[in-house]
Formats: structure tokens, C-alpha cells, sequence
């Protein structure tokens, strides 16, 4: 009985605080509690303006006027003078954009299928038990801990003859021994009489492999391929020294980068057209919006992915 | 009734025979009769991992070479260890060690706690909609390329630029803050650019940590009288301190081994006294105008002893303060 009425009144001191349920959790109305939930909110709502806002600006300067944007100092939050699409009309006229979307697309694709690849056979072997599983998991979670390092990298890879070439981006970057082991975990948390019921009837490692364990581990198996893809659409180092002066093969990112470095000089110009200044506007909503535009669909993903990766046990 | 008796007083004894390990001959064949497509589906992954991660560890002899282009890496003249020396002595390797370990004191404790600190602020915050709205919208800028997030940097930080205007507001000099060679000016800039693209993704883990924590302990607190600021520093940062302390670790660990790309994009050649770290040394070393293979894989080489030692550190302090480890 005393306790219950606990639940309601409490007395501290000389004072008595009024408690009420919400929730299942006892809350205290006080004023000190109202202004730091103000607080609060205030600051959240300031990291919410701040996480959008650059990209926001970008999004505003490229449709406005490019003389008058020219002229504007600080955040631009609608677009100056008219909706003008002058800056994308100049960059898509540009092939050179159309062959980087190009580009980055097959850099994608090619090397999210061959690291899944890599990273389902690893993750296979790692995870099953055979004479070298626990050795070879050694080997690859040493390649995490020490590397070669930039040259003798460039120096293997330029000996294999893919320097200057797509397969220079697509292979060494496909995958990692981190990948590989979240891979290996995924198909270690396979209920194992799944996998014994299988081989009792008759199934082979590749039955076991595609139709029993993959199946079941799918949705992590998701989560390495999203991050593979988008890893690689933003990449823009390994291009940078693997294919540095053959612009066919340079991936978007590689072209953001160009054409913000080489538009600064288009004001000397004598007649200069300012749709110019919006491209380097353009370019980055081009470059920036299809991975923002699939964010709300690889949302639950990331954080699974990232739990997986930082939780161990 | 005799042998009765016999079988009664004297059991035979229960010998427990330990089955020899056949011959590693037996073994291997059983193995490859039952696995060889296992293993023959690895050939491709091993090869990947041969190829591209252990023949590069044996290019590190390069570091010790005279390396000519021409004459590859076996053919090159063997001069110990003078790369290093030219590495240790040049008047830049202290600027670039002063500015790899300023720009990595600050990730680690600026760059580090303030995840912490926005999970926990977001774990105050009542109104569920809300507070889930903040949360996504918080990851959008991690996967922002960093090839844009140097060009939205350059533009909020160049003279006219939003950014700058806000700090001449608090009384800072108009100026192009990119172009600054003072001392804390990159350094502040490569941080901050870390927090603002990496906060919301890195709060994740704690966010998910915070909501795991035991209501019941709330309610307990609250109930012996404890107001919200109590509850918070007596439950919840004791119930997420483990993992604070592996991510730290682990963080130690990672320090020198990842995120400098965004230098690379951001540093000038005015700015290189306070902005070049040992990565981005390597690389002009290698790429740049002036190029040393040699003395850059020397560079290379120690700055992978490096990060390898000090993860081999990290997880020791992990294994003793939290009782996990990675290896």
C-alpha cells in the first residue's frame, strides 16, 4: 500500500513533487526539465540544419542565375533571380559527365558482383569446418592488421598490367578481409542442422553453399553488398592513381573533382557565360543525388550493418 | 553363482582408449575427398589475397632499394636502410609527424566523443517521431562523397563563404580559411569536417546501445528519487561506458590507418606545413612532382608499422578493459 502511494507523491525535502505516468516511465513535470528539453530540441534541430543545409545551398545555387549568384556571399536557401537549369544543360551537353555516370556505373556493378563473389566462397570457407578454414581465417585477418602499403601495391598492380586499364579500379578494390569476415559470421549464425540435414540428403558443397546457407544469411549478405556499392560510387583515389590521364575511363567523382578545379577560370573569359559558374553547382547534385535518392531504401540496412560490425558477442 | 559373483565384485575395467591421430596422409586424402570443391571454389579468393594483399608485403623491399623503374623490384640496388635515413633526416618528416599526431589526438578526442555526446542529447529527446527524424537525418552526410564535402569545405570556408561570415559575426578576420597556415587553422577544418560528415553515422552504435539499456533501472532510479541528469550519469553512461571504452580502443587502433583522402583533396601547397600527414606525404612521394619510390615506401613502411602497432596496442587494452578483442 505505501508503496503505491510512493508511485504517486514524493516527498523530498519539504517539497513535494507531483509525478504521472507515461509510458510505463515516471516523469517529473518541473520547469528545469521543460527549458532543457527546449534545449534539446533546439540543438537537434540545429544539427538537422546543418547536416542538410550544404547540401541544400548546393542545390539552390544551380538553379539560379550565375551572375547574380556570382555576386551573393553566404547560404543561398531559395535560388537567386530565376529558376534557370542553364548549368545542367551545359554539363549534360558535356560528353564527358554522360561517359563518367557511365564509367561509375560499370565500376559498381562489376566490382560489387566479383567482391560478392570473393566474399561468399571466402565467407564459405572460413566458415566451414576443414583442415585449413582456421588457418586461411588467420592469413586474411592478418592482411587487416598490415599492409604493404601504397607502392608495392601500385608496383603488383602495374605488373599484372592493369594500370591504366577499368580492371585497375574494379579488383583491388572489390572487397577486404573485413568484408569477408562479416561475410563468414553471417554464414556461421546458419542454424548448423539446417546445413547437416542438407548434406544428409545428398547435397554437395555448392548445393549447401547457394541454396542452404546463402538463402538464409541474405539479408547481411545485403549489407556488404550496399556498402560495396556505395563505397565505390564516391571512390575517387584509386582512379586518381590507376588511371590518372585517361579521362575515357575517369569515374564521375574523378570529373566533380576536374570540373570544380577547372571552372575558376572561366570568368577570363571576354564575354563570359555565366551558366558557367552553375556547373560546378550541377556536377555535385549529379554526382551526389542518386545515392541520396536511395537512402530511405538502404536506411534499416545501414544500421544493421553497422551494429554487426561494431558489436562482437 | 561363482562367475556371477566374479562379474559382480570385478567389472571389467572401463579403459578409455584414446583413438590415434591417423597419419597427416590419411587425413589429407579423407579432407580432399570430402572438401575438394570447397576448395577448389577458395582457388579464386585465395589467389585475390595472394596476389593483391601478401605479394605487396614482399614488395616492401623496395624500401630498402635504390629502386629504378627499369631494372624492377629484384633488379634494384640494395642500400639498407638509407630511404630511412633520407625519410628521418628531411627537415619535412617532423613538420608531417607533428601534424599526423595533432590531427589524430584531435579525432580521437573532439572527433570521438561527439557521437557520444549527440547519442546521448538524442537519447533526452521525448517525442519519438522527432527524434527518429533527427537520427536519419543525421547519417545523410556520411555518404557524401568526399570529392564533394572538399568542394562544399572550399566554398563555406572560402572568403565569401557562409562559414567564414558566421566566424567574422564572432569577430574573425575575413579570409579565405583554407588558405591559412597558421598552426590550428587545417587542423580544426579536418576535424570539424570529420564530426560534421561522421557524427550521426558513428551515434549509431550508441544510440542502439542507449535504448538497449534496462528501463527497470530507470524506473528504480527514479523511483529512490533520482531527477534525469542523476539517471543519466548514473544509468545509462555506466550501462554504455564498456562499449565507449572498445570504440575508443579501437578508434587508438584505426587512427593512422584511415580518412586521409579528404587532406588530400583539401591541403595546398600553402598550407602543406600544417596540413601534410604521412599518408599524403607518401603519396606525393610517389605521384607528385618530385618522385622517390624508394623513400616512399620507407614512408609507407613505417607509417604501416605504425598503425599495425598501435592496433596491436589497442587491442591489448581492450582485451584487459573490456575483456574483448578482435584478435
Amino acid at each position: 500500500m505505501k508503496i503505491k502511494i510512493r508511485h504517486r507523491k514524493m516527498i523530498v525535502g519539504c517539497k513535494e513533487y507531483n509525478y504521472r505516468f507515461k509510458g510505463g516511465m515516471i516523469e517529473k513535470a518541473s520547469p528545469v526539465s521543460i527549458v532543457v528539453d527546449t534545449a534539446i530540441i533546439l540543438i537537434m534541430c540545429v544539427s538537422i540544419f546543418v547536416s542538410i543545409v550544404p547540401m541544400w545551398h548546393v542545390l539552390m545555387s544551380s538553379i539560379s542565375n550565375g551572375q547574380r549568384l556570382l555576386a551573393h556571399s553566404g547560404l543561398v536557401f531559395m535560388p537567386i533571380g530565376d529558376i534557370n537549369w542553364g548549368g545542367y544543360k551545359l554539363l549534360f551537353a558535356d560528353l564527358n559527365i554522360l561517359r563518367g555516370y557511365t564509367n561509375t556505373i560499370i565500376y559498381v556493378i562489376g566490382s560489387t558482383a566479383f567482391g560478392f563473389v570473393i566474399n561468399v566462397l571466402g565467407g564459405y570457407f572460413v566458415s566451414r569446418p576443414s583442415m585449413y578454414n582456421r588457418t586461411v581465417s588467420l592469413l586474411i585477418m592478418f592482411t587487416l592488421m598490415f599492409g604493404g602499403g601504397l607502392i608495392p601495391t601500385y608496383l603488383v598492380i602495374r605488373s599484372l598490367g592493369w594500370v591504366g586499364t577499368m580492371w585497375a579500379i574494379i579488383i583491388p578494390g572489390c572487397t577486404n578481409a573485413a568484408f569477408l569476415l562479416v561475410m563468414a559470421n553471417a554464414f556461421r549464425s546458419v542454424p548448423e542442422s539446417t546445413v547437416e540435414a542438407a548434406q544428409i540428403d545428398g547435397a554437395g558443397h555448392l548445393t549447401t553453399m547457394f541454396q542452404v546457407i546463402l538463402p538464409q544469411a541474405l539479408s547481411l549478405a545485403t549489407v556488404t553488398v550496399l556498402f560495396s556499392v556505395i563505397g565505390m560510387w564516391n571512390s575517387w583515389y584509386p582512379a586518381s592513381i590507376y588511371v590518372p590521364s585517361q579521362r575515357n575511363l575517369w569515374p564521375l567523382q574523378l570529373w566533380v573533382k576536374q570540373i570544380v578545379a577547372e571552372n575558376v577560370g572561366f570568368l577570363q573569359t571576354a564575354n563570359p557565360d555565366y551558366n558557367r559558374y552553375l556547373i560546378q553547382y550541377a556536377v555535385i547534385v549529379a554526382a551526389t543525388a542518386p545515392i541520396l535518392g536511395a537512402f530511405p531504401f538502404f536506411l534499416k540496412y545501414i544500421e544493421k550493418g553497422v551494429l554487426l560490425g561494431s558489436v562482437k558477442e | 553363482m561363482e562367475t556371477n559373483n566374479a562379474m559382480l565384485s570385478a567389472p571389467a575395467p572401463i579403459v578409455i582408449r584414446k583413438i590415434p591421430k591417423k597419419p597427416f596422409k590419411v587425413r589429407y586424402i579423407k579432407d580432399m575427398k570430402k572438401n575438394w570443391i570447397m576448395y577448389l571454389l577458395f582457388l579464386p579468393v585465395l589467389a585475390y589475397f595472394v596476389v593483391l594483399h601478401y605479394i605487396p608485403m614482399i614488395g616492401i623491399v623496395v624500401a630498402f632499394e635504390k629502386y629504378s623503374v627499369t631494372k624492377g623490384i629484384f633488379g634494384s640496388r640494395w642500400v639498407g636502410f638509407e630511404n630511412f635515413e633520407t625519410l628521418f633526416t628531411g627537415d619535412t618528416f617532423l613538420l608531417v609527424m607533428r601534424n599526423t599526431s595533432a590531427m589524430a589526438l584531435m579525432n580521437l578526442t573532439v572527433g570521438f566523443f561527439a557521437p557520444v555526446i549527440f547519442a546521448l542529447l538524442l537519447s533526452q529527446v521525448k517525442f519519438k517521431k522527432f527524434k527518429r527524424t533527427v537520427q536519419t537525418i543525421s547519417y545523410l552526410p556520411y555518404f557524401v562523397a568526399a570529392v564533394v564535402v572538399a568542394q562544399l569545405v572550399t566554398e563555406f570556408l572560402s572568403s565569401e563563404g557562409a562559414v567564414t561570415q558566421l566566424l567574422m559575426w564572432l569577430g574573425l578576420p575575413q579570409q579565405n580559411w583554407l588558405a591559412n597556415p597558421k598552426v590550428p587553422v587545417f587542423w580544426l577544418i579536418n576535424t570539424f569536417t570529420d564530426i560534421w560528415q561522421g557524427c550521426g553515422y558513428g551515434a549509431i552504435v550508441y544510440i542502439a546501445a542507449i535504448s538497449n539499456v534496462n528501463p527497470n533501472l530507470h524506473e528504480a532510479a527514479a523511483m529512490d528519487g533520482a531527477n534525469r541528469w542523476q539517471r543519466l550519469v548514473h544509468v545509462t553512461l555506466p550501462t554504455i561506458m564498456p562499449l565507449v571504452v572498445m570504440m575508443l580502443t579501437l578508434r587508438i587502433g584505426l587512427v593512422f590507418v584511415v580518412g586521409f583522402d579528404k587532406i588530400l583533396l583539401l591541403y595546398k601547397p600553402i598550407t602543406y606545413e600544417t596540413a601534410d600527414c604521412l599518408a599524403t606525404y607518401t603519396y606525393r612521394m610517389a605521384f607528385g612532382s618530385y618522385v622517390d619510390y624508394g623513400v616512399a615506401s620507407a614512408s609507407g613502411l613505417f607509417q604501416s608499422v605504425v598503425g599495425t602497432t598501435l592496433l596491436i596496442i589497442s587491442n591489448a587494452l581492450n582485451r584487459k578493459i573490456t575483456k574483448s578483442a578482435l584478435f
